[in-house]
Order: structure tokens, then sequence, then C-alpha cells
């Protein structure tokens, strides 16, 4: 699943290290789900959306909703 | 300090659990020797298991500290790996000492138990996620 994890945890100045101990998942983890090979399960997408203070659709791109029909 | 932080409590309880499942192997060898085969078995037996049981519970803080991507990995690969695995072993025992020898049969039975544990667990696993109006 795409999403911004990479880049909002970028713009916090944090490593992949740091974003995991401060989730409570290991570094491999937030490798795995930067590089769109895994994707996280409800409460860890809700976790990760809550520590950034975003809406969790705004952190994990639903694939099923085209971007034109998102617009509308 | 190490246990203050998750990697550090992770690998603590992965330390703990490892010790563990080490010290009952060690003592389990020491009850079956106690021993001799089929004697007291219905001692044994439960000895070991009783073992048996205490090592998972050593091993469980460590698995509640895994997120759900190691989860998946350790469940993925124990599922395809562990059952690949014991089957070529159980193959290769067959085709070398043939159908009926006592490795051929031991092997057997340790994937049966692995089958019947599987279904239970599977079993108990729907149970616990039926829908209560159904």
């Amino acid at each position: 699943m795409r999403n911004r994890l990479r880049e909002l945890r970028r713009d916090r100045g944090l490593s992949q290290a740091e974003l995991a101990e401060a989730i409570e998942v290991s570094r491999q983890t937030i490798i795995a789900m930067e590089a769109d090979k895994y994707d996280p399960s409800l409460p860890m997408a809700y976790r990760l959306a809550a520590f950034f203070a975003v809406p969790v659709e705004s952190l994990f791109f639903n694939p099923f909703v085209s971007p034109v029909s998102e617009a509308e | 300090m190490a246990g203050q932080t998750y990697r550090g409590r992770m690998r603590i309880a992965l330390m703990l659990g490892t010790a563990a499942v080490i010290v009952a192997g060690v003592v389990s060898s020491r009850v079956v020797r106690a021993s001799a085969p089929g004697e007291n078995f219905w001692l044994v037996y439960p000895v070991l298991l009783a073992i048996c049981a205490l090592a998972f519970a050593a091993l469980l803080p460590w698995w509640r500290k895994l997120d759900d991507m190691q989860k998946t990995g350790h469940l993925s690969s124990h599922y395809w790996g562990g059952m690949a695995g014991g089957l070529a072993v159980m193959l290769a025992l067959v085709a070398a000492t043939g159908r009926h020898s006592d490795l051929s049969l031991g092997a057997l039975y340790t994937v049966l138990g692995q089958a019947v544990g599987f279904l239970a667990f599977l079993a108990l696993w729907h149970l616990r996620r039926g829908d209560p109006a159904a």
C-alpha cells in the first residue's frame, strides 16, 4: 500500500530506528512499510497516524479508490 | 538501560525465552534418562509435557512483544518452512530405511502430531472468532 511514511518521518527528522522505537515495532517493519513491501494492520496504521497526528487516509493511500474519484 | 527501549525489552525477552528452552531441553533429557524407555510412562510423559508448557510460557512475553509484521513472518515461515522441512526429513527417512522402520514411524508420528495440533488450533481459532449472532 502506497504511503507517506518516509516523507513524514523525514519531516520530523527521525531515523527509521527512532520511529520504530517510538511506536514499538522493529526497524525492519518500518523499512518494509516505507518500501511498500508490507501492509500494516489497522491498529498499526492508526498508531502511526496518531503518532504523526494525521488522518490515517492521508498516511496510507486507499488502493481501491482512484485519485479521480477521491478528488470528486 | 537496554530494558527501557523496545529493542532492549525484545532482546531481554528473547534471551530469557531461549534460556528457558535450553534449560527445558536439559531437564527433559535428565527426566528421560532417569528411567528405562517405556517405564513409568504415565509419570514421565506428563512431566515432559509440563516442562514443554513452561518453555512455551517463557516465550510468551517475547511473542507478545513482536509487531504484526514479525508475527506474520514467524507464522508463515513456521507453517511453510516447518512443514516442508519436516516432510522432507520424513521422506528421506522413508526412502533410506523403509516405510516400517522405527525412524520412519517416529517421523510419521511427529508429522501426524503436527497435523492434529494444527487442526485443533485452527478449530479453536475459528471458534474464538465466530459470529455470536450466527
